[in-house]
């Protein structure tokens, strides 16, 4: 990949990756330097990663990043992180069905939030899906369908959110 | 809430309407049972509102990361500094003086060698007239691999000093060795042979070898003088066993077809322009490794990486 197709790359897919991480992580500071880190990876091969495949480059990086990020945290910070997590959501008010999903999204597993997201996002395949998560095509349909289910019945009744 | 409860395998029926997994017809027929049946049609407009919608966000730093492209601006800078040596070592030949320009180039070569060679010994009796006969004999494409001389320095002691890795012997050249009045080098054999208090230099001279020999004036060692060894052929050492044939040795023997000067060059342009294209800034060296003093010194030209590793070389 050359730098102009690098450049291409964070005109197309820099907007995706921030939504996607943005989205997973509730945090504007480190979706941003998530989609730093991506692309400062993606520069660093990018003799290696060919321009077609720049995207899932990008998000299994991002995805990766996150993961590793989330389990630092987890381990650092401890309920410290969990209790402002929690207080964060508890001063925000519901004035929609998108922000009753926006809420819903982050009650449902990581796994099955992340698998909804590429899907409705990006529109990804399953097996594309399975690419950057590392699971199978059917353990991503299965995680769809579960985090699906459980977001229905958080719309169904908004009071589960409570 | 249980008059809408439906089953598991209804739960995924809906679900696979709404990825689109479903063909025409079974989409269709499922469509009709969803307006015929009520729960299926509430757990079916829920399932819908999972299917979020791409939000508006946008990154603000994403011009931040963008990289820019000096590869062009290097790859012009280079292109112009190879192009630029190239002309100059195509150039270099017609500039050189007018004695010399019946001679090829390697020729010319082993007439510089000879001249030092000449230089080395402190013999008189070798003039051009003589160099220039033996090197209009024609050419047995016989060259040879980097050879040292010996010299002698103004202490009048004799060193020895690599020469320029193309030298040239003829096989006519060699079959004149037993005329010492027409090369000076044949001299230096009948010098050898002559030279019988010395066992080694004898036993080359006896083997008909022009290489390896001991060079003598006036019958003193002056120091070892290594000159090219024949043609295919076997050198035994001094106990007698048959020496094993170098890879050197044997690449004379069958020598790889060599490249023309534009081949040369096309192929150095090339090794540039893919140091650029792997991100690397190449440096042009031109340099004069054969510093004589009648005649115009040779050009190499390299290329160098930033941390002055040699890529590519080449001399006319």
């Amino acid at each position: 990949m050359t730098a102009s197709e690098y450049n291409k790359c964070v005109d197309l897919h820099s907007h995706a990756i921030f939504r996607f991480a943005i989205k997973k992580l509730r945090n504007t500071d480190d979706a941003k330097e998530i989609v730093q880190i991506s692309f400062e990876k993606l520069w660093m091969k990018h003799q290696v990663v060919a321009f077609d495949t720049a995207k899932s480059y990008l998000f299994t990086t991002a995805y990766h990043s996150m993961v590793d990020g989330w389990r630092s945290q987890k381990t650092t910070t401890g309920l410290e992180y969990a209790s402002n997590t929690v207080e964060a959501e508890s001063n925000d008010e519901y004035t929609g069905t998108m922000e009753v999903i926006e809420k819903a999204l982050q009650r449902i597993s990581d796994i099955q939030r992340t698998v909804i997201l590429l899907r409705d996002y990006e529109g990804y395949s399953y097996d594309e899906i399975g690419e950057i998560t590392g699971l199978n095509a059917a353990q991503v349909k299965i995680n769809i369908f579960r985090g699906r289910q459980e977001l229905k019945e958080i719309i169904g009744n908004p009071n589960n959110l409570i | 809430m249980n008059q809408f409860e439906i089953t598991e395998a209804q739960e995924w029926q809906l679900f696979e309407l709404l990825e689109g997994n479903h063909s025409a017809d079974e989409s269709a027929l499922l469509h009709q049972e969803i307006e015929a049946q009520p729960a299926l049609a509430y757990h079916f407009n829920l399932l819908k509102q999972t299917y979020t919608s791409v939000p508006e966000i946008h990154f603000p730093e994403a011009q931040s990361l963008k990289k820019q492209p000096r590869n062009k601006q290097v790859y012009l800078w280079t292109s112009t500094a190879v192009a630029a040596a190239i002309i100059i070592l195509f150039l270099w030949k017609p500039m050189a003086p007018a004695t010399n320009k019946s001679n090829s180039g390697v020729e010319n070569k082993m007439g510089r060698v000879l001249e030092n060679q000449n230089d080395g010994l402190g013999t008189t009796d070798l003039n051009q007239d003589k160099v220039s006969a033996m090197q209009s004999q024609p050419s047995a494409n016989a060259i040879r691999p980097t050879n040292s001389q010996a010299t002698k320095n103004l202490a009048g002691n004799f060193t020895t000093e690599k020469t320029h890795p193309l030298i040239t012997a003829t096989n006519d050249f060699r079959g004149q060795k037993n005329d010492s009045q027409q090369s000076p080098l044949l001299t230096k054999i009948e010098i050898v042979k002559n030279a019988t208090s010395n066992s080694f230099a004898q036993h080359l001279a006896d083997q008909g070898s022009i290489g390896d020999a001991l060079q003598f004036n006036n019958g003193e060692n002056q120091g070892p003088q290594i000159l090219p060894t024949p043609f295919g052929q076997n050198q035994n050492n001094v106990s007698g066993t048959e020496n094993t044939q170098s890879p050197k040795a044997k690449l004379a023997k069958n020598p790889s077809p060599r490249k023309t000067g534009f081949a040369l060059a096309k192929s150095f342009y090339n090794d540039g322009k893919t140091m650029i294209q792997n991100g690397h800034v190449p440096h042009v060296n031109i340099k004069t490794i054969n510093k004589s003093h009648s005649l115009l010194p040779t050009i190499e030209m390299g290329l160098r990486l930033e941390n002055n590793v040699i890529m590519a070389s080449f001399n006319q």
